[in-house]
């Protein structure tokens, strides 16, 4: 029996040194953001050199949870309707219409392959977010060429979230042994959600130091972390609601978003470490990963061209030929979201190797397309 | 307040309710993020009636706890002691880092007599005085001589120990500095190396005149300290390195630290507290440049660690026992209580210690926690016949000095007119004292 001390002091040496190595030769090597993390994850683990076997990564199952509900918290912060409503309707649609379609079709292969609806939707969901870290990234802080392409990037990245949340809500209630069991499980994760947001409005109402902030966040996310296994559901569902709840109902929201996203990198290293110790060559079914990058990507080029024709009508006209291939990329949610998934479909082998892969190739594709379609004024 | 308490009770309730729904492994994130939120306003509400903000962490364990509500489990008191690890272990480096080669020089007198009355006082006195009443306590039952002087003994011992955390946690939140924090530091360090010594006499005649079989001897524990105190200096160059040509991810790094000498010390080589203060003197005082940093990353990672590891405390004191043991524990804890104070005060005025040591001194001594509970657990499980029962009286009376401890403590620092001097940032006199 290994300790738990052992398998965090495992955990924190090894995230550390990725994010160094990272740190000082990820450019070098032309490793993208958290890829390396990711390698270094896979060569430490069980497949690799053993120094995180599975009983280390067992015992990490809280750190697991907290890294989940802490995303989902940091993306709930950033729900914040006083700028939602500041967008023009069209873009507000389009934000949570669009990312559904490459959804149903990354949905309907997993549908086909499995034959069990709620495997199907949750991975949907996973399918569904894009990472709005992306453009920003390529630009480095530059003027782009083509502001109205990458604003309507960034807001359908951005509100991608929702139905991805939404969609795993829906496949954790389907997964459920029946509809009571299903529905009262969702009740009691919405409860939550809407239980810890409102104790943190009031718990953080007045409080001005860093330190206290953090300690109030980090307790509500292990609430949302402990309560939403006991509700049988994934900690994201509670957790962005609790972000949107208190981003929405505080006024000291710009200050508790600067304390969540200063945990924010620790935790993600945490996470692709465990995900790359996790994952196996072995459970790798190369067959459903190329079916579902396809889908996913299928489904954000036709996205993608829906919104040119609805921006061209709009007399708004786009520079790239395929702007949906700027969506490709996921970020820290959606290896948060592909986390809970795998938890909460055990038996189901594959899903976490299959999921890592696609997103890896998806990084690097649409940091591709980006880096070629999104020049700056300076660079031209 | 009030409107927070009242959210505080609508968390704690649905916590419960949560809990009897699917006992599931990560449920104990549960107790975890109440006691986060709940010590958080204990610690206020404690500060705001002038008592230590632990006293508030402890309260809420005690409250939330088996003993009272049980919305903590007992089993969760045990799957969250990886951070009752991390959180001694950051206690251990900051003593050792507070306390630096300028302390010893200019105070290695106070240090050596306060720290030798104090183990020969109080465990000859007190456990003489237990020896004498003995007879009197009827729960414990008929004794051979032998078991008596054991008895007494092991209780003298367990009355000499301090808790290192609670003298440190006070001085970090009360900002305190000068010369009654740095006496009082330095014996409390100084009476962890002698604890140890003291009770593997202690427990080696006491085993011998019960019958029972004596652990390892002194070649033994010297071997035990020495080999800690090694591995910790290797640990504080290291640390001292690190901090002075890298300095990067510094709170991660001295956790890891913790985590590191809990392991080393879990096959029972190493004492993890040991190697932890010794880490924390080397880096500090081989790496002056070193040492702010290292203070402040200490400081950083420290608040929510303190209140889970005092929490957990507080939940893991055995209530039941106090009620049970109460009048006899309430008298072994006010016998302590006269003689520590005299322990302190004559070798203070013998020695030429300050005004403000001689007469708050005492204040600093008197909470006990986590080595005393160790210590009187171990009795309870390794002396045969009477230990369980003489675990129980020492565990209420550790539980009584445990909640008095803080409060005297603070409050000497405040009359000694120490708190609240330590610059923003920073408590504890060791970076005062650099900078002298």
């Amino acid at each position: 029996m290994v300790s738990g001390s052992l398998a965090f002091l495992v955990l924190l040496v090894l995230a550390v040194g990725a994010w160094e190595v990272q740190r000082l030769v990820g450019h070098r090597l032309l490793l993208l953001e958290g890829v390396g993390v990711l390698g270094l994850g896979i060569a430490a683990g069980g497949h690799g050199l053993g120094i995180l076997p599975e009983d280390l990564v067992r015992n990490l199952h809280p750190v697991v949870l907290v890294g989940i509900a802490w995303l989902g918290l940091l993306y709930g912060l950033q729900i914040d309707l006083r700028v939602i409503r500041r967008l023009r309707p069209w873009h507000r649609w389009s934000g949570l219409l669009l990312p559904v379609i490459p959804a149903a079709l990354a949905g309907l292969t997993i549908l086909l392959a499995s034959g069990r609806p709620g495997p199907a939707v949750l991975v949907a969901s996973v399918a569904t977010i894009a990472s709005p870290r992306l453009a920003g990234l390529v630009l480095e802080g530059r003027r782009p060429a083509d502001r109205g392409l990458v604003r309507l990037l960034r807001v359908v990245m951005a509100f991608s979230g929702i139905p991805a949340v939404i969609l795993l809500a829906v496949g954790t209630t389907l997964l459920a042994d029946g509809a009571v069991e299903g529905l009262s499980g969702l009740a009691g994760a919405l409860i939550l959600g809407l239980a810890c947001g409102f104790a943190l409005v009031h718990l953080g109402t007045g409080e001005r130091q860093d330190i206290r902030l953090m300690i109030l966040l980090l307790g509500a996310v292990a609430l949302t972390g402990g309560g939403a296994v006991c509700t049988a559901h994934s900690p994201v569902l509670p957790a962005v609601i609790a972000g949107a709840v208190v981003i929405n109902r505080t006024s000291s929201h710009h200050r508790l978003l600067r304390v969540a996203h200063a945990l924010e990198s620790p935790l993600y290293v945490a996470l692709l470490v465990l995900i790359g110790a996790s994952w196996s060559p072995h459970r790798l079914d190369l067959a459903v990963l190329g079916a579902l990058t396809l889908a996913r990507g299928l489904g954000w080029v036709v996205a993608g061209s829906i919104l040119r024709r609805v921006a061209g009508a709009r007399g708004i006209v786009l520079g790239a030929r395929t702007p949906g291939l700027g969506w490709l990329p996921q970020g820290p949610l959606a290896m948060g979201m592909l986390l809970a998934v795998t938890e909460l479909l055990p038996g189901s082998g594959g899903i976490l190797e299959a999921g890592v892969l696609a997103i890896v190739v998806n990084h690097v594709a649409g940091h591709l397309w980006a880096s070629r379609t999104l020049p700056s004024r300076e660079a031209r | 307040m009030t409107v927070r308490w009242i959210v505080l009770a609508f968390l704690a309730a649905g916590t419960a309710l949560l809990r009897s729904l699917a006992p599931v492994p990560g449920a104990e994130l549960l107790s975890l993020g109440l006691i986060l939120l709940a010590g958080l306003l204990a610690g206020d509400l404690a500060e705001r009636i002038r008592l230590p903000r632990v006293t508030g962490y402890l309260a809420v364990g005690m409250g939330l706890g088996p003993s009272l509500l049980g919305i903590v489990p007992g089993a969760d008191v045990v799957r969250l002691r990886s951070f009752e690890e991390i959180a001694l272990g950051l206690i251990a480096l900051t003593a050792g880092g507070e306390f630096s080669t300028r302390i010893i020089r200019s105070r290695w007198k106070l240090l050596v007599a306060v720290t030798g009355t104090h183990a020969a006082v109080i465990a000859a006195v007190v456990g003489g005085i237990v020896w004498a009443a003995l007879g009197r306590f009827p729960f414990l039952g008929p004794l051979e001589p032998g078991a008596r002087s054991a008895v007494a003994l092991l209780v003298g011992v367990v009355a000499v120990a301090v808790s290192p955390a609670t003298t440190i946690a006070v001085i970090t939140e009360t900002r305190a500095r000068g010369d009654l924090v740095d006496g009082v530091l330095g014996i409390t360090i100084l009476k962890d190396l002698v604890l140890l010594l003291l009770f593997s006499v202690a427990s080696g005649l006491a085993f011998r005149w019960t019958g029972g079989q004596a652990p390892g001897g002194l070649g033994g524990l010297a071997m035990h300290v020495g080999l800690s105190l090694v591995a910790g200096g290797a640990l504080g160059v290291g640390l001292g390195a690190y901090m002075r040509w890298v300095g990067r991810h510094t709170e991660l790094l001295v956790v890891a630290l913790a985590l590191l000498a809990t392991e080393i010390g879990a096959g029972g080589t190493l004492e993890p507290l040991l190697v932890c203060m010794a880490a924390g003197f080397t880096a500090r005082n081989l790496f002056p440049s070193a040492a702010e940093p290292f203070l402040h990353a200490l400081e950083r990672a420290s608040p929510p660690l303190y209140i889970v590891f005092f929490a957990l405390v507080g939940a893991g004191l055995p209530l039941d026992v106090l009620v049970a043991v109460g009048p006899a524990a309430l008298g072994l804890a006010v016998v302590r209580l006269l003689v520590v104070m005299a322990a302190t005060w004559l070798p203070a005025v013998a020695v030429g210690g300050s005004p403000v040591f001689r007469r708050y001194g005492w204040t600093g001594f008197v909470a006990q926690a986590g080595l005393s509970l160790g210590l009187a657990a171990r009795i309870g499980t390794e002396m045969p016949g009477f230990g369980r029962v003489l675990s129980t009286l020492i565990i209420g009376a550790i539980v009584i000095n445990q909640l008095a401890g803080p409060i005297l403590w603070r409050w000497g620092l405040v009359a000694a007119g120490e708190a609240g001097t330590a610059p923003d940032g920073g408590a504890g006199n060791g970076r005062h004292m650099e900078r002298r």
